[in-house]
């Protein structure tokens, strides 16, 4: 009897306790559920303007909104991937006709809305427009970096290496050094260039980082096509494309005071590289003052130079690389040989702005965004397929196909 | 006496938090009715704890009894966060109660008594690296009531007792702020409601530590009364009448350093901080060196206000003798909750930092049950359960008091060690439902939602009682 009595309390108590107990539950994001999709959890991305998401000289929601980075992120499917939105009109807003200077909402150069108010708890996208490989690891104004106001509005005083740190992630993709080529190529300069040595330290540092976090990686090689491919960015006319149109009258109506000098002629003239900016001041001033394009003068790239920067490219690519096999990491080229192919496709690669449309009509090529150096949404879909298409060759997952 | 009547106050400082009653109400006022998980208002223990439990219980008191005794809190919980799935434990130490009563049958039918207890009251210690340190990472709520009583037997059947309570008040808050969520000053030239997290101050940087304290007196009432329907059944009920505190106290306020350095030149309206700018020196130096000076003029000591009420509290039950050495209780609890605490403003002597806690807390019912075996003039043993709900919904549950409904399961014993003395020891388990909840409150004071609730709080608590009572 004693023991009947026990047994119905004991079974009381349990019905009351589970009746009783509601207990709420994580909301946890599950675990990708694609084979190896626990490790792509927390995607952060390292970069530039590229993997920021810059298009058309300025940034805002809506470029950002198209980076890699972000259709990456969006098909491993892992926690939230959050990047530092940018109010519209933009920091700077994008140009919608480079040639008039006219930018999104009638903003210039220097209007910038600052970040939206609904901060999201962590960054993913912690690359920043501008960014070589020093500024990974260190804001400005230490000497030799390259900080702006962008830095401080996606990072707030971090470094992309400590902002990427905060996230704690799994899986982390780095795409930088094009800047540490391009900014010294834009000037015409090859000492701006980052030493191979520099370069090498600073990308193992960041690299080191990464490491620490336990995170896997992919490495992306430097470059929007294989210079030594002579595949150029439509920011660059090549001599030669001057002097043809030149000598067809195409300026003698809008710059009849501008010529162009017999070295820019074909053959040698096909391997300088005039710089947009350089060369459309040519022809702005050609209005009215008698002005000349030679093709030996800075901030023109002559041959040698060319050179230099394919063979700078070459060996950036190799160190990356050397650290990627060395850590056991993905590393692809995939999205140069992209571009190489893109290059050989009638009208994705601009040898010379039309001025007669507006950003929206690709002045520069159907593959780029109107300032002739940022890939436009669909040439950032395609490299977001070929970073995707190599994790998985890399460490046999299964992100789905980007669309 | 009157150290010991301090050092008695000290120790109640210690009111831990998230004890066994709904919202920041605590239950645990005496062992013999903790073993009972509570229930006794029909029949309270005769420990002199009938001055909390129901005052009636004084009436027929024969001598007197005082009953010191002190329960054992083991706190245990945390918060897990959904997205980063790490878990967040609260800091809170062994802590101590105490518990005094005295009462004294005068006559045959008055009974006289004092009692000093606390039944509302919390206290959550989170450690510093808590994302919930912005909301508040040490904080602490206390009610001491101290309760001159008087019991009187109207009929052989029927008891009436009351007490005037003076209630000694004191909240204190410590909580970090966070620069990501602090509005840059118009003056710079941006629109109202502008934050530095939109010059891309990571959330989650601390630049200034605030400290509020506040303390009030008041006065309020508690009466009861038990109806003996024969030998075996009796019923019973209290009301303790709400508390109103008009807090007025300080708000101190000291810089953490955040260690940020502008990196790039940075125009803010008209005003322009220059690359190499330490954020902090940005802060706190004087406008007329460039900096916004904070700490001179916005975040300065000051006073501070705050009204804050405990609810009503009304309990019913019956107490049933089956057999001479069974009694088995019953209680129900009610606790005006929905009426007392809905929104706390917190205000400053600059507005500028007025502060609003939507809570909307629910009223709440408790049920409890338990049963007394008294094995001989020895040794008396008992149990419990009690189910009740949490008063916090769905949209407050916070790092200041991450309640919810709770299980909790008594037992305990007294044993008479003399004709004069005898000792109390209880054992209490909590089980509070895991429940979501969030870390901050809502920007610029705006409503909450659930929509902020972002992982979940477990509880759950073991308590040991003892205590030691002396006839006379």
């Amino acid at each position: 009897m004693t023991q009947r009595r026990f047994v119905f309390a004991a079974g009381l108590g349990c019905v009351l306790w589970v009746a009783a107990c509601q207990n709420d539950v994580l909301n946890s994001p599950g675990v990708p559920p694609y084979a190896g999709g626990a490790m792509f959890q927390r995607y952060v991305a390292m970069g530039n303007s590229i993997t920021a998401g810059f298009q058309s000289g300025g940034i805002n929601d809506s470029t950002q909104r198209q980076s890699y980075a972000v259709l990456v992120a969006g098909a491993m499917g892992g926690n939230r991937f959050y990047y530092p939105s940018l109010n519209a009109p933009g920091c700077p807003p994008p140009f919608t006709n480079i040639f008039t200077q006219a930018r999104v909402g009638g903003g210039t150069g220097t209007t910038c809305l600052f970040r939206n108010a609904a901060i999201p708890p962590y960054v993913s996208n912690v690359a920043v427009p501008g960014a070589e490989t020093i500024d990974m690891l260190v804001n400005g104004p230490a000497p030799g970096t390259n900080s702006n106001p962008l830095t401080q509005l996606f990072l707030g005083g971090r470094t992309q290496v400590q902002a990427m740190m905060d996230v704690n992630p799994t899986f982390v993709s780095v795409w930088i050094g094009n800047n540490d080529l391009l900014g010294a190529a834009q000037a015409g300069d090859t000492t701006l260039a980052t030493d191979t040595a520099v370069f090498r330290v600073n990308y193992g540092k960041a690299l080191d980082s990464i490491e620490a976090t336990g995170a896997s990686a992919i490495l992306i090689a430097v470059g929007l096509g294989h210079l030594s491919d002579n595949v150029v960015l439509p920011f660059f006319s090549r001599g030669s494309t001057y002097y043809g149109l030149w000598a067809s009258g195409a300026f003698a109506a809008s710059a009849p005071l501008f010529s162009v000098d017999a070295n820019c002629a074909p053959p040698g003239g096909n391997a300088v590289l005039v710089p947009f900016p350089y060369g459309f001041g040519l022809l702005a001033a050609g209005a009215t003052t008698a002005v000349t394009l030679n093709c030996t003068a800075p901030p023109v790239i002559e041959p040698a130079e060319t050179q230099f920067f394919a063979i700078l490219q070459a060996r950036y690519n190799a160190i990356i690389q050397a650290q990627a096999t060395a850590r056991g990491w993905a590393f692809t080229d995939s999205v140069n040989f992209t571009l190489d192919s893109l290059a050989g496709v009638a009208n994705q690669f601009a040898p010379f702005p039309n001025t007669a449309v507006a950003c929206s009509g690709s002045p520069m090529g159907l593959a780029f965004s109107c300032d002739g150096i940022h890939p436009n949404q669909a040439t950032q879909q395609k490299i977001a397929r070929k970073i995707a298409r190599a994790i998985n060759q890399k460490y046999g997952s299964a992100i789905p196909a980007i669309p | 006496m009157g150290r010991f009547a301090r050092y008695v106050l000290v120790l109640c400082a210690g009111f831990p938090a998230l004890l066994g009653a709904q919202g920041f109400g605590i239950y645990e006022q005496g062992t013999c009715a903790m073993g009972r998980a509570g229930t006794g208002v029909a029949a309270p223990c005769t420990d002199g704890s009938a001055i909390f439990f129901n005052p009636a219980g004084l009436a027929g008191l024969t001598g007197g009894r005082a009953t010191l005794g002190v329960t054992l809190l083991d706190v245990q919980g945390g918060f897990t966060d959904d997205i980063s799935r790490q878990t967040t434990k609260l800091d809170d130490p062994l802590l101590a109660i105490p518990q005094i009563y005295a009462a004294y049958g005068v006559t045959p039918k008055l009974g006289v008594g004092i009692g000093l207890f606390a039944p509302y009251g919390l206290q959550t210690r989170w450690p510093l690296t808590f994302d919930g340190r912005f909301a508040g990472y040490d904080n602490i709520l206390r009610s001491v009531y101290i309760q001159p009583t008087v019991a009187y037997q109207v009929t052989p059947w029927l008891s009436l007792g009351g007490g005037l309570d003076i209630v000694l008040g004191k909240v204190e808050l410590n909580q970090r702020l966070d620069l990501a969520d602090a509005p840059v000053p118009t003056a710079l030239g941006v629109p109202a409601g502008t934050i530095f997290g939109q010059f891309g101050i990571a959330p989650g940087t601390d630049f200034a530590d605030t400290h509020l304290e506040a303390s009030k007196t008041t006065v309020t009432a508690h009466w009861g009364g038990i109806i003996k329907v024969n030998d075996k059944l009796s019923i019973g009920g209290r009301y303790l009448m709400h508390a109103t505190f008009d807090y007025e106290g300080t708000a101190e306020f000291s810089q953490v350093l955040t260690n940020l350095v502008i990196p790039a030149t940075i125009s803010v309206g008209a005003f322009t901080i220059p690359a190499g700018t330490p954020v902090d020196a940005l802060l706190a130096a004087p406008v007329t060196s460039g900096g916004l000076d904070l700490f001179n003029t916005v975040l300065t000591a000051q006073t501070v206000a705050t009204k804050i009420t405990n609810p009503e509290q009304l309990i019913l039950g019956l107490a049933y003798k089956p057999r001479k050495d069974w009694t088995l209780f019953v209680d129900y609890q009610f606790t005006r909750w929905g009426k007392r605490f809905n929104t706390v403003n917190i205000n400053f002597a600059n507005p500028l930092l007025n502060r609003v806690l939507r809570e909307n807390y629910r009223n709440t019912n408790g049920i409890r049950l338990a049963g007394e075996w008294v094995k001989d003039a020895k040794w008396t043993f008992r149990g419990g359960y009690l189910r009740h709900q949490g008063a916090a919904p769905a949209e407050t549950v916070t790092p200041l008091l991450p309640e919810g409904g709770r299980n909790e399961f008594t037992g305990g014993f007294t044993v008479k060690l003399s004709p004069g003395f005898s000792a109390d020891v209880a054992y209490q388990y909590i089980k509070q439902n895991d429940r979501r909840g969030r870390t901050r409150e809502a920007l610029f004071n705006q409503a909450p939602t659930t929509l902020l609730n972002h992982g979940v709080y477990d509880f759950h608590a073991h308590l040991f009682g003892v205590s030691l009572g002396y006839a006379f």
